[in-house]
């Protein structure tokens, strides 16, 4: 019963809220309306609509998946202040870094979705029904992982808002040990992901040991980049609190995540080029072009320079405290990691192939399109969920217990005044 | 008569089954005993102007080594100059042909000729790591001879222009990507 | 066909409660709707078609009933599609024998009569082949600077030799175990299969395959109907959907009946060896014991089953 009024009051929150709330939903119906358009189109013709081809046929779906993935890896980044160091500062605010994750993995989902030649056979996947090649494949180890995390924070998270929705303090026995295994979920989802890549012993460019601790490390820049936005976005649009401290916690997370990126970045370079031979074909097509084909080059490079000044901002502890630098190098990073992990990975995998053919891949619209539509998927999602987790954190929404008098008929206007005034805001636990 | 003959000397003679008729004067053609049972699609005799003895008569033919010039012959480009006609072809009865050992083989027998000189390449031919086969894979071995590929007076095959190009991703273009021409160690 | 009966006399497997729920899903009612509904919707299927095409299993877990069912769906499909007549069939491998492959690069030219030979026999769409010949300068096996695309006026052009490259039928295949749904598999005759009504088409086997040895259909197959060739059989030369990963089977359809490979066959100067690895007898286990054979990519511990090997 409370479950069901749960979800009632939810809906009825996210039915209210100023215009610019509206315009926003608006905007992204728009986007999402034009991708679902374009995929439409997508499943009647093929992936013949998209740029990808034999020689490169992974492309900028997959290169958002990857990107989407670290940042969905992130949200340990503040699950383990919040409870392993009990910062009741992060603990706040928690719960908006799991809606980014339960965001991050959906958006992941769809790319993959997207990306699939025969969506109609994904029951395929199903184990017993279909055939899961566990352990053996990586996609399949991919399947579960995500699923997994996306149960396990969408758990997580509804059981703590159920329990506030009903003014009561969530049971810290009951979900620890769910958090504990979401910490090391979180670095198996990205693991996994690079696993994937690395595992491909054909595929030169992917296939080092260093793969798997680029992906976590960057990951850690992104994903905390993305939250700081986040963070201070919700503070000044929709007034919820948020501390300084948390935010100052997070930079401090990127400076070093951001510091280990570039470091390895850097350890792939040396190893590429120290002594050029045929497996690093790959880098060199990326970072210099090769035989002419150069399309990824002053993408690389960008995502360099956004790097490096980011860590610079970062790493300078005056400049890091002044907001505008601080969200310059957030946008900076989320750009730069969007680049070097997204195209900038998976394109120059493909490049030259496997028989030394270079077959150059770029997006084309109807990739961006369907791939903005995800965004905006995403963006839609993060913002219900978030509006809503932030209306129940907030003390707005709460269970009435008067359940009899409610079915008697009081009416729902009466109702939420009521509600208003009499709720108080909720404590911090 | 000579049919009843030919048909007991092919299943007594341990030789190579011929789908045609078989010299009853064969020797020496079991080269390799251990490699595997084939059998030869014949058809040499099938030439346009066999038989030759309708026009050459025995004993004719001048045994001088000579360019030779008529309406039939060929140019010869085997050898690099060392061949000419009655290398290969017998010059007392021009419808076989004559082994270095002095044998007299028909012309379905022509490899025993090649594999005086091209020995490695015949061991190939009888073990099946050289010619052509056509039959099945595991049907009986059926396979061509040595001159159903290659004219022994002119051995080497032509250039011929090749079948078309791959074709690239319905909806993509070609693209022209140019490797630097290889540069050897020994280049300036 | 020893598998399939052990499969249907255990009513007791998970085998035999899967097939029993599917078919509640899905059969049952394609069965009541096909027998009223006979003409074409759903592009030309029937509805029945159309709901047993979507709960369709994988090959290896179809009864021979259900094989039956689906061979005849498919053939029914072609006719739909391409209004030509197919027969489809179930070409189980060879006891005791495992295929082997072998290109003597002395004697290729660069015709590329093997790659359209391919084409025709295979049912390629208009922008696939399974077969590349690479043109590479003598002197280098660097494959960076070969070149597929070669358009001479003769061929063998001058100072370049040919590598013809195909699906290597790996023994350790990278492409096998990437699947995640399993819809490729090596079979007892070690030919690397893919199921196509299977496949998801995620392409992750073809970001595996060392040898580029794979191919997506991008778009729905371009298969003039004058060009299909109609004996097919299921894992091989069968009209293949939008959406799948082919690639050479060694011509199953062929090979499985005592036959060569469609490119074996167009191959005029001879320079491709084929047969049975364990038949001590065989071509191709004399060339691989008497010449100096390589493989590609040796390195990589794919163990393939396509040599090669030069006179000279």
């Amino acid at each position: 019963m409370a479950a069901l009024l749960f979800f009632r009051d939810v809906l009825r929150e996210l039915w209210r809220g100023p215009l610019i709330y509206w315009l926003w939903i608006f905007l992204l119906w728009v986007i999402i309306a034009l991708g679902g358009w374009s995929y439409i189109g997508q499943l009647k013709n093929g992936l013949v609509v998209t740029n990808m081809s034999n020689q490169v046929s992974w492309g900028f779906y997959i290169s958002n998946f990857t990107f989407l993935v670290g940042v969905a890896a992130a949200a340990v980044m503040l699950v383990i202040p919040a409870y392993i160091f009990n910062r009741k500062d992060i603990r706040d605010v928690v719960l908006l870094g799991d809606t980014m994750a339960v965001t991050a993995v959906l958006m992941a989902m769809l790319f993959v979705i997207v990306d699939l030649g025969r969506p109609d056979r994904i029951w395929h996947m199903i184990p017993l029904i279909g055939r899961f090649n566990f352990p053996v494949s990586l996609l399949a180890w991919d399947v579960i992982v995500l699923s997994g995390y996306l149960v396990l924070n969408l758990g997580i998270s509804f059981y703590l808002l159920f329990s506030h929705y009903q003014g009561r303090q969530a049971k810290l026995k009951m979900y620890l040990p769910f958090i504990i295994l979401a910490i090391f979920w979180a670095i198996s989802i990205h693991t996994v992901t690079a696993f994937l890549f690395s595992a491909n012993a054909g595929r030169h460019f992917w296939h080092n040991a260093l793969l798997a601790p680029r992906f976590i490390a960057s990951a850690f820049c992104s994903g905390p980049a993305l939250a700081i936005i986040i963070l201070q976005l919700v503070r000044k649009l929709a007034g919820y609190p948020v501390r300084q401290s948390a935010i100052d916690t997070l930079a401090v997370t990127m400076s070093v995540s951001l510091q280990i990126t570039l470091f390895f970045f850097f350890a792939e370079l040396f190893t590429d080029f120290y002594f050029e031979h045929a497996h690093s074909a790959s880098a060199r097509y990326l970072f210099f072009g090769l035989h002419g084909a150069a399309k990824l080059t002053p993408w690389i490079w960008t995502a360099l320079v956004l790097l490096v000044i980011a860590v610079t901002i970062l790493m300078i502890h005056p400049l890091r405290h002044k907001p505008l630098l601080l969200n310059i190098a957030c946008i900076l990073t989320v750009i730069g990691v969007w680049i070097e992990k997204g195209m900038g990975l998976v394109i120059p995998g493909y490049i030259p192939t496997p028989l030394g053919e270079i077959f150059e891949y770029f997006p084309n619209a109807t990739e961006v399109r369907i791939s903005l539509g995800i965004w905006a998927i995403g963006l839609l999602t993060f913002t219900l969920l978030a509006k809503a987790g932030m209306a129940i954190e907030r003390g707005k929404l709460r269970f009435r217990d008067d359940i009899e008098e409610q079915l008697a008929g009081m009416s729902s206007e009466e109702e939420e005044d009521s509600m208003a005034t009499t709720t108080p805001l909720r404590s911090v636990e | 008569m000579l049919r009843f003959l030919l048909a007991i000397v092919a299943v007594a003679t341990p030789g190579i089954p011929v789908a045609e008729e078989a010299d009853p004067d064969l020797t020496g053609t079991q080269l390799y005993p251990e490699a595997p049972r084939f059998v030869i699609r014949a058809g040499n005799n099938k030439t346009k102007f066999y038989k030759c003895s309708r026009c050459h008569e025995e004993g004719d033919t001048d045994p001088e080594p000579r360019r030779l010039k008529t309406r039939h012959t060929r140019e010869i480009d085997h050898g690099g100059n060392r061949f000419w006609c009655l290398t290969c072809h017998d010059g007392d009865d021009l419808d076989f042909l004559r082994t270095s050992r002095n044998e007299k083989i028909v012309f379905d027998q022509a490899y025993l000729i090649c594999g005086s000189c091209h020995a490695d390449r015949q061991k190939d031919w009888y073990f099946g790591g050289h010619g052509k086969r056509i039959s099945g894979w595991q049907d009986e071995r059926i396979i061509l001879a040595c001159t159903q590929c290659h004219d022994p007076h002119t051995p080497a095959r032509e250039p011929r222009k090749p079948q078309p190009p791959p074709p690239v991703r319905t909806g993509l273009e070609r693209q022209q990507h140019h490797p630097p021409a290889t540069s050897r160690a020994w280049e300036p | 066909m020893k598998r399939r009966q052990k499969t249907e006399n255990m009513p007791e497997t998970i085998d035999h409660y899967r097939r029993t729920f599917l078919k509640r899903l899905g059969l049952t009612t394609a069965t009541a709707v096909s027998t009223t509904s006979a003409h074409g919707a759903w592009g030309g299927k029937t509805l029945g078609d159309a709901f047993a095409d979507f709960f369709q299993q994988h090959y290896q877990r179809m009864t021979t009933e259900e094989l039956k069912q689906t061979l005849g769906r498919i053939e029914r499909k072609a006719q739909n599609q391409y209004g030509v007549n197919i027969t489809c069939t179930d070409t189980p491998p060879l006891e005791g024998v495992v295929f082997g492959y072998a290109i003597n690069i002395s004697k290729c030219k660069g015709y590329r009569d093997c790659v359209e030979a391919c084409a025709t026999e295979n049912n390629l769409s208009a922008d696939i082949r399974y077969i590349h010949v690479l043109e590479l300068d003598k002197g280098s096996m660097n494959l960076e600077l070969a070149d597929r695309y070669y358009e001479h006026e003769t061929v063998p052009f001058e100072g370049k030799y040919y590598l013809p490259i195909q699906c290597m039928q790996c023994d350790n295949p990278p492409c096998v175990k990437a699947c995640p749904v399993e819809a490729t598999w090596k079979e007892s005759d070690g030919i690397v299969v893919v199921d196509y009504d299977w496949c998801i088409g995620c392409r992750y086997c073809m970001a595996a395959c060392p040898y580029s040895a794979r191919f997506f259909n991008w778009t729905r197959p371009q298969l003039p109907a004058e060009r299909i060739n109609p004996n097919t059989n299921y894992l091989g030369n069968r009209p293949r959907p939008v959406g799948v990963v082919e690639k050479c089977h060694f011509c199953t359809q062929r090979t499985r009946k005592g036959l060569q490979p469609a490119c074996q066959e167009a191959c005029p100067t001879g320079a491709r060896i084929f047969g049975n690895l364990l038949d001590p007898n065989s071509e191709i286990r004399y060339v691989l014991e008497n010449k100096a054979v390589f493989r590609l990519k040796e390195e990589l511990g794919t163990d393939p089953k396509f040599w090669y090997f030069s006179d000279r």
